[in-house]
Parts: C-alpha cells; sequence; structure tokens
C-alpha cells in the first residue's frame, strides 16, 4: 500500500515536473523527502527492519521506472521544448541560415541561453530530487541522470545543430572577447606589446556565457567542450592568418601571434574553464560529500592545478606550424619582394628553427621554382634577380647553406642552358647604380678577405636579433658590425690572420682557397643535411658569398671574366672622350674578387685608352702649333675643328688583347680618309717604329644634321659606316641603291640596306622604287610626319604582310636595328667565330659519313677535337649547323633528322 | 645635275674610329719568349711603349726585355738566338 502510494506520489511529481510547476515540485518532493526521511530515520531508531526492508526491495524498481520516466520526457517534452525554444518559430534551416549573421546571435543569445537555462533547471531540479532522496539514489544515479541527457540530446536529429550552435556561441563569444580586448588595448596602449595581465578584472566573458558554460559542464559535456573551445581558437587563428598575415611581408607576424595567444586566446580559455572550476571547487567544498558526480572527479584528476601550460604549447606550436605553412606557400613572393619582406622572412626563419622543418621548406621552394621560374616565359635577367634575392634570403633563413643548395642547384643548372645568363650576370655586376652584384663587389672589397670568409661561417652564432639588424642596415657596415660582437678576445688572432691570408692569396685568389684555412672555424654540417634523398644533390659548400654562388653556375670564373671584357671593349670604345675612371675602379673591384691575373687583357685595354687620349692630346697639340708656326691655310681645315677640338681622334688598340672585331669595308668619305692618313703619320712619328691599321668601320661618330631650309638641327651619335652614308646625300639627294652600294663600296646588300634602314626610321631619307631609290626628305617637318607614320605603321606590320613595297623593304631591316654602335658587334662576332673552328671538322666527318645526326657530330666533337677542346652545348652546335644550313653548306633532312653535305 | 645643292648639312661634331697598332714586324712570335712580338713577354705588364721590340742586323727581331736577358748570357760575344750571328742592334 504504501509503496503504492509512494510510487504515485512519485509520477504525480513527475507530472507537477513537466507542468513546469517548480514551487509546487519543491514542496511536494520536500515533504516527500521529509515523509521517507521521518520514516528511515524512525525505522532505523526502532531497529525494525520490516519497512526498510521493503522499501529496498523496492527501490530498484522504483529507480527504474524513475529513469525511464526521465528518459520519455527528455525524448518528448524536455528537448522538443529545448528547440522550440531556440528556434523560436522559426524553422531550422531559416534559423541556420540566420545563425551566420552577428547581428542575429547577438539578438538571439539571450533567448538561447533562456531556453538552455529553462532545460538545464529542469534537469536540476530533477538532481536536486535525487538528492534528497539520496537513500534511494545511490552515488552513480547522479552520473546517469547526466549520461541520460547527453544521450537524449544527442541522439535525436538535431545533434549536429546542438553541436553547431554551441559551437557558434563559443565561436561568437570569443571574438566577442577578442575585440574587446582588442580594443581595451588600444585604448591604454599605444603599441602593440600587449600586457593584461593586470586586466583580468577588466574584461570578462559575459554573465550568460559563462553560465551557458556552467550548463554545459554540468550535462557532462566536458570533453566537448574542451575540443570546441579549441576548435574555436583554431578557427580564429587560422582566420587572422588568412587575413592579417597572407599577403603581409612587412610585419612580423609570428611575435603577434604568440602574444595573440598568451594574452587573448589563453586568458578567454582560462576564463571559461578557470572560473568554472573554482566554482566547483566551491560547490564541492560547500557539499562537502562524497557524492561529487564522477565528471567532476574525472576533471580534477585531469587538472588538478588547473594547469593550462599544455594548452598554450599547443597553440603556440600551432601558430608555428600554421604560419610556416603560410609563409612557405608564398616564400616566392617573399623573396620576390626581398628584402623589403624581411619580417615575413624572419617569421619563416623562427618557424622552422622550431619545426625543423629545412628539407620540406628546401624542397616545396625548389619545386615553385622550378613550376614557376625556370620556364621559357622568364627572362634570364629576371631569374637571375630572383637567384640573388634567393641567396640572400636563404642565407638568412638557414645560414649553413643547405636549403640554398638545394634550391640553387636546379637555377644554377638552368641558367647554364641560358646563352645570355653571363651576360645579365656581367650587366648586373658592372651596373654601378643598381647591380646587387655590384654591390657585392664593393661590398667585398670593403673588407679584408679573412674577414670575409669568418663572417659566412661564423653566422650560426649570431644572435637572431643582431643578425637581423645587420642585414636591415643595409649590409653596408657589415665589418663594423662584425668587430661589435667579439671586439675583446679575438681581434687579436684575426690581425694574426689576416696577415697570412693576404700573403697566401694575394695574387690568385679563388673562391675555393678560403677552405684551406677553414679549420678553426669549422662548423659540423646541420643535422638535417645528413638526409639521404637529398644527400646526392646536395654538396655543401660553405663561406661562398654571393658572386661566388654566380662562379657556381659555370663552374668557373673565366667565362665571367672573359664575358667582362666583351662588355669592357664594348663600353671602351663607346666612349668617345677617353673616360677611364668608372672602368678602372670597376675592374679593380673585380680583381680584388676574382684575382689579379684574370684581368691582364683588361688592364692592357684600359692602358690603350688612356696612351690613345695621350696620344690624341699630343696631335691636336701639334696641330695647333703646326697651324700657328706656319700659318698655312692649306695644312689647316677649319672642317676639322669642331668648337676648337680636333674632330679626329682614335682608340688606339693593341690587338691582341682585345676580343675579336667584325670588319665590314667601305670607303670612307674623303675628307675623313685625309684627316686618317695625317693621324697615322703623326702616331708613327711619336711612336717610331710603330704604325696604325685602321678599323674604319669600328667607333662612333657624332654628327648633327641641318637642313638648308630649316633652323632645326638633329643631333645623332653612329657608327663610321652610318655617318659616311649619309654623307653621301650631302653630295647629292637622290640615290639609286647601286649608286650608293659602288660609291661606299660596300660589298654586302644586306649591311646596306640594314644601315639604310636606320635613317628611314629616324626620318631622314625615304625610298621609293621597291627599296631602289633613296632620297632625302624635303624638310624638318616632313622628317617629323615620317617619324609618325612609323610609330603608326610599327604595330601593324605583323598583321598585314600584303603592304606597300616600301614596307616590305622596311620589314627586312626590322631585326637589324642595332646599328647605332658598332661596338654590340663585337660579342656576337667572336662567339661565331669561335665555333667557325670547328667547321672544318665538321665538314670533313660529313664528307666521311656523309650523314649523321646532331647528337652524333656533338659526340664526334667531343671525342676527337681537343686542340681547343669542344666545349660548346648540343644547343650552341645546332645553332650553328643550323647557320651552316642557311649559308648553303650543308643540308638538313627533316625526315630522319640528319645533316649531310650539300651537293 | 650638281648644280642644286643638297638641302642637308651634316656637321661632324666627332669622328671617333679604332685603329690597331703594330711594330711592323708582322705575326712573328719573338723567337725566345714565343709570344707574339706584338704582344708582351711574360716579364712585362704592358705591351707597346712598356715593351719594345729591337731588330738585330741578321734581321731577327725580339723583345728588348726579351734579348736583353740573352744577352747577359754571353756579354762579351753575344749572339743571335735564332741565327747564331753575332748579336748587332740594328740602327733606326
Amino acid at each position: 500500500m504504501i509503496n503504492n502510494l509512494q510510487t504515485s506520489s512519485f509520477i504525480q511529481t513527475f507530472q507537477l515536473l513537466s507542468q513546469d510547476n517548480f514551487n509546487q515540485i519543491n514542496l511536494k518532493s520536500k515533504l516527500l523527502f521529509d515523509n521517507k526521511k521521518s520514516n528511515s530515520n524512525s525505522n532505523s531508531n526502532s531497529n525494525s527492519n520490516s519497512n526498510s526492508n521493503s522499501n529496498l526491495f523496492l527501490i530498484p524498481s522504483f529507480v527504474d521506472l524513475f529513469f525511464q520516466k526521465i528518459v520519455h520526457l527528455l525524448q518528448f517534452e524536455l528537448i522538443p521544448q529545448l528547440y522550440k525554444n531556440i528556434l523560436s518559430g522559426k524553422n531550422q534551416e531559416e534559423f541556420n541560415n540566420l545563425f551566420e549573421e552577428e547581428d542575429f546571435i547577438i539578438g538571439n543569445q539571450e533567448n538561447i541561453f533562456q531556453a538552455l537555462q529553462t532545460f538545464s533547471n529542469k534537469i536540476n531540479s530533477f538532481t536536486r530530487f535525487m538528492e534528497i532522496n539520496n537513500h534511494i539514489f545511490n552515488q552513480d544515479s547522479s552520473a546517469k541522470l547526466f549520461g541520460l541527457v547527453h544521450i537524449a540530446l544527442f541522439q535525436t536529429k538535431q545533434e549536429e545543430f546542438l553541436k553547431d550552435l554551441i559551437k557558434k556561441i563559443f565561436h561568437f563569444n570569443f571574438l566577442q572577447f577578442c575585440s574587446e580586448v582588442t580594443n581595451n588595448l588600444t585604448d591604454e596602449y599605444e603599441d602593440n606589446e600587449i600586457n593584461i595581465s593586470n586586466q583580468d578584472s577588466k574584461i570578462d566573458i559575459s554573465k550568460y556565457f559563462k553560465d551557458f558554460v556552467g550548463l554545459l559542464f554540468q550535462m557532462n559535456f566536458s570533453p566537448f567542450l574542451e575540443e570546441i573551445a579549441f576548435e574555436s581558437i583554431f578557427r580564429e587563428i587560422e582566420h587572422i592568418i588568412k587575413d592579417n598575415i597572407v599577403g603581409d611581408f612587412g610585419s612580423k607576424a609570428l611575435p603577434k601571434m604568440l602574444n595573440w595567444v598568451s594574452n587573448v586566446a589563453m586568458i578567454w580559455f582560462e576564463k571559461i574553464f578557470f572560473t568554472f572550476f573554482n566554482e566547483k571547487k566551491i560547490t564541492i567544498n560547500t557539499k562537502d560529500s562524497q557524492k561529487n558526480s564522477k565528471l567532476k572527479t574525472i576533471l580534477f584528476e585531469a587538472n588538478p592545478h588547473y594547469d593550462f601550460k599544455p594548452h598554450k604549447e599547443y597553440f603556440e606550436n600551432l601558430i608555428y606550424q600554421k604560419i610556416e605553412e603560410a609563409r612557405l606557400n608564398e616564400l616566392f613572393e617573399i623573396i620576390v619582394d626581398f628584402p623589403d619582406s624581411m619580417s615575413a622572412l624572419m617569421d619563416l626563419k623562427l618557424c622552422i628553427e622550431k619545426t625543423g622543418n629545412y628539407l620540406k621548406v628546401g624542397k616545396s621552394l625548389r619545386k615553385s621554382y622550378l613550376s614557376r621560374l625556370l620556364h621559357q616565359g622568364a627572362s634570364t635577367s629576371d631569374i637571375i634577380t630572383q637567384f640573388l634575392s634567393t641567396i640572400k634570403a636563404l642565407k638568412i633563413l638557414e645560414p649553413s647553406g643547405f636549403m640554398l643548395e638545394i634550391v640553387s642547384e636546379p637555377i644554377c643548372k638552368y641558367l647554364k642552358k641560358r646563352q645570355d645568363a653571363i651576360s645579365c650576370i656581367i650587366s648586373n655586376l658592372v651596373d654601378e647604380e643598381n647591380g646587387e652584384l655590384y654591390e657585392e663587389l664593393e661590398k667585398y672589397a670593403a673588407k679584408p678577405m679573412h674577414i670575409v670568409e669568418m663572417q659566412f661561417a661564423d653566422q650560426n652564432s649570431h644572435r637572431l636579433q643582431s643578425e637581423e639588424h645587420q642585414i636591415l642596415s643595409g649590409m653596408n657596415d657589415e665589418t663594423n658590425q662584425f668587430f661589435n660582437y667579439d671586439d675583446s678576445d679575438e681581434n687579436d688572432i684575426y690581425d694574426l690572420d689576416n696577415s697570412q691570408a693576404y700573403g697566401d692569396t694575394s695574387d690568385e685568389f679563388d673562391y675555393f682557397s678560403g677552405q684551406e684555412d677553414e679549420n678553426e672555424e669549422w662548423n659540423p654540417d646541420p643535422i638535417y643535411s645528413s638526409s639521404k634523398t637529398l644527400s646526392a644533390v646536395v654538396n655543401l659548400k660553405k663561406n661562398i658569398d654571393i658572386i661566388g654562388h654566380m662562379i657556381n653556375i659555370f663552374g668557373s670564373k673565366d667565362p665571367i671574366v672573359s664575358e667582362y671584357r666583351l662588355v669592357l671593349a664594348d663600353k671602351l670604345l663607346a666612349n668617345t672622350s677617353f673616360d677611364i675612371d668608372k672602368e678602372v675602379k670597376m675592374l679593380e673591384l673585380l680583381k680584388i674578387r676574382f684575382g689579379e691575373s684574370s684581368f691582364h687583357n683588361c688592364e692592357v685595354m684600359i692602358k690603350d685608352i688612356s696612351d690613345s687620349k695621350r696620344i690624341f692630346t699630343n696631335i691636336q697639340n701639334q696641330n695647333e702649333n703646326e697651324t700657328e708656326t706656319k700659318n698655312s691655310e692649306q695644312n689647316s681645315n677649319p672642317l676639322d675643328y669642331y668648337e676648337g677640338e680636333y674632330i679626329f681622334r682614335s682608340h688606339i688598340i693593341s690587338e691582341l688583347f682585345w676580343p675579336n672585331f667584325r670588319s665590314i669595308e667601305f670607303q670612307l668619305p674623303t675628307r675623313i680618309q685625309n684627316m686618317m692618313e695625317k693621324y697615322a703619320k703623326e702616331y708613327h712619328n711619336l711612336k717610331k717604329p710603330r704604325q696604325l691599321n685602321w678599323k674604319p668601320d669600328l667607333g662612333v661618330v657624332e654628327l648633327t644634321l641641318g637642313f638648308r631650309n630649316s633652323d632645326k638641327t638633329l643631333d645623332f651619335a653612329v657608327s663610321p659606316i652610318l655617318a659616311s652614308l649619309i654623307m653621301k646625300f650631302q653630295e647629292k639627294e637622290i640615290w639609286s641603291f647601286s649608286e650608293l652600294k659602288e660609291s661606299l663600296k660596300i660589298s654586302d646588300d644586306k649591311i646596306l640596306r640594314s644601315n639604310l634602314s636606320f635613317w628611314i626610321k629616324n626620318g631622314i631619307i625615304n625610298t621609293s622604287d621597291r627599296g631602289n631609290s633613296y632620297y632625302l626628305i624635303d624638310s624638318i617637318s616632313e622628317h617629323e610626319n615620317q617619324l609618325q607614320n612609323q610609330s603608326q605603321k610599327t604595330p601593324s606590320k605583323s598583321k598585314s604582310q600584303t603592304n606597300t613595297n616600301t614596307d616590305e623593304v622596311a620589314n627586312d631591316f626590322v631585326d637589324s636595328d642595332d646599328e647605332n654602335f658598332t661596338s654590340s658587334q663585337i660579342q656576337r662576332e667572336s662567339n661565331q667565330t669561335e665555333i667557325q673552328i670547328y667547321q672544318q671538322f665538321i665538314i670533313g666527318m660529313l664528307t666521311n659519313f656523309e650523314e649523321m645526326p646532331l647528337e652524333r657530330i656533338f659526340n664526334m666533337l667531343k671525342m676527337f677535337v681537343t686542340d681547343p677542346p669542344f666545349d660548346k652545348t648540343a644547343l650552341e652546335l645546332r645553332d650553328f649547323l643550323s647557320q651552316l644550313v642557311r649559308d648553303g653548306i650543308i643540308e638538313y633532312s627533316n625526315s630522319n633528322n640528319v645533316y649531310k653535305l650539300k651537293k | 645635275m650638281e648644280e642644286k645643292k643638297s638641302n642637308l648639312i651634316v656637321t661632324i661634331k666627332k669622328w671617333h674610329t679604332v685603329s690597331s697598332w703594330t711594330w711592323g714586324a708582322g705575326d712573328d712570335n719573338c723567337g725566345i719568349c714565343q709570344m707574339p712580338l706584338d704582344g708582351c713577354a711574360p716579364e712585362c705588364q704592358f705591351p707597346g711603349d712598356d715593351c719594345p721590340i729591337v731588330w738585330g742586323k741578321c734581321g731577327h727581331k725580339f723583345h728588348l726585355v726579351c734579348i736583353n736577358t740573352w744577352i747577359q748570357r754571353n756579354i762579351n760575344e753575344p749572339t743571335c738566338p735564332m741565327c747564331r750571328e753575332p748579336w748587332e742592334f740594328r740602327d733606326d
């Protein structure tokens, strides 16, 4: 009876529960509880077991019933109610969409919390009920209750929705917290150095949120919560990196992010979990009961001191990884921007130091170079510029040069194939204004040799800060910096070594020679360099400076030296004022870097120019003296002077020391020829028994074109052939092609046409009659018109091949527009003569074998031609062979790809 | 035909040409150092004034430094290293 009654009263309680009648239920359960308590008390007091026995017998079925009822309640009333409250009238999809918007969350946060609050209150009332009836419910019961709630919540169809909801609330709250922190900071601190430890009290997570977390904790959500909190922070990290860090190379992201983790993310994390733990601790203490829920004990066992250090470390590692990933993806661009991207580079450096992913970064960069840089579309100078930046940047990332070797290997290989690589390097080397290599030369020359080496070897030991400063501060004061690092102890050692080093390397200094005395500065190869995968490729060459890397491309310094000779020849001959100061300086710098002996030729060349100047001054003075003393009109032509200077002068060169020149035969104007003869005669008088051999096609003529019917004049600096050509039009205005050819004694039609095209392009002469007749323009105004016409014509040329005759002729000349300065011909000419040596061998081979494919010719030449050794690439040979085909000496058969002699 | 003067006036400001010097001794090499006569002996840094050539009366020509070294070795009866004739400088 009693049991029945008790049961029915419980059921009543449940009904009341579901009716949301808290006061009543509390009252009721209290009554019930008191009843029971007094019952049991009286029972125990009276030592009568009958009642308690019957109770004990009934309890399990009652507990089962209780839980059954609870499950039912949860499933059909409480949880649907919860969702209904959360959704507040909207359907789920609608709600989901709305939830993406922040405003909606702010507006609905309260609502959602309230819904959860209501839900949790009900659950709480169950727990209270269980606590009150602790004689019925054992220790596990409350855990079972939460388990049931948990299962019920997540076994519904809306599980994902709920998880999502919680995630979003967490994330939203985190964002709110972040922005509050940053706002607070910007208010109080000007700089970014965050230190909010004393602000803990000011910024707090919202009350709602705290309660919300508390609720979730109660409902046995704890592992899930931690996961969600992690995810929120994780998401935010990714978000910040994507929005603020990717693409911004100008500021250091890493310290900012690490600061953010310890001062924003971790504070939030701790606030959520620490406050909660604290509260729990208090409740535990006050309750002072052994019936703590399992949940609590688990939590406290796991985190007895609320130690969030592992969490922090986890996030920090995450930051290193993520930033490394981000920076690695844009490393190519970072290097393009170098040195403006120094901050980004330092980020990556710190990250790699932490993660040790040297090989990974190196390989990835190597890969991106192969796909993005080393292809037909990239110009050689761009590749070299990027290579230079790469060397500098990777030296900073990883001073031992391991990564650089990985990356530079394919670049060097590729550049070696590019024929213009060497000239690009040289032009960078001699560019006093923007040349990076020139800077390197100057830097190199500015410090004693031994120290140069020490610096590269010693870089590992430099503290990051100072190293970075050193690089940022323009690198020019590296030497000073260097002495600042270790000023006292080791200076005397340096002095000793310096004197030695000078003695050893005074004459021939190769970049390898530095390795001889590196013993004392020996550092082991970095441990990561022993990786098997790349050991074959990577052969660590330490202590190589940037120019050393350039030398590496070609295997020796010789190509660089001989290319420089060509460039120097160009420069010297193009200079009409005998000015050699720049070239002298340049040569001195090169001599310091590459060793003096390599530049003997160049020194002779420069001396030739200064000698030429002396001779010119001599001859000019003599002429003036003659004119004054003799006063004979016939000897001095007033036309021979321009503004008081004798117009004719010559670079008198020691031919054996200069590159080979092309030579084009033509007839100089008589006036010039006279001056030339006179010059030669006077030279012979001065320097007996030496004589002059003229190279009339080389040199520069500065002239002014004027028109009788106009005051305007036009200035030009042209080759002697061009000058002679235009002077012909002084004699008469209309010339036929053959007349010109005859008069100038130019045998090659092509040369004459290309020279004519120069003046046509410049709008001085015009052509008619299918290019057979050339005539002077009428006036300056026509000259301007013609120039305009040409600029309009130029783009359309390629489109329509059915032009007028004039255009056709002009088309022929398009590819030969570099006739302005003769000396630029030097280089190409000399390259060709070099390979022409092999012409006889090739013809001989083809006579014997009749037909041969390219590879066979190439191999034969390699095998049998030893003096001079055949050092051309297959590509160069192919070019030469097709030149022979064009010249009609040999034939190429497309069908079986062989070359044979033309019959 | 030449009555009408051309409209064009060309004023030459500088005619800067290129020439190479030679001793006028052909493409021969110095019989002593085997370097070209127009080049310079190994002892010299620069060709030309710094490394003149000399003719002997026998018609053979050498770098001055080279023949001097040769003569030093047999100062009393210098001979031409090529033809073994007594060495005498040719007067120009």
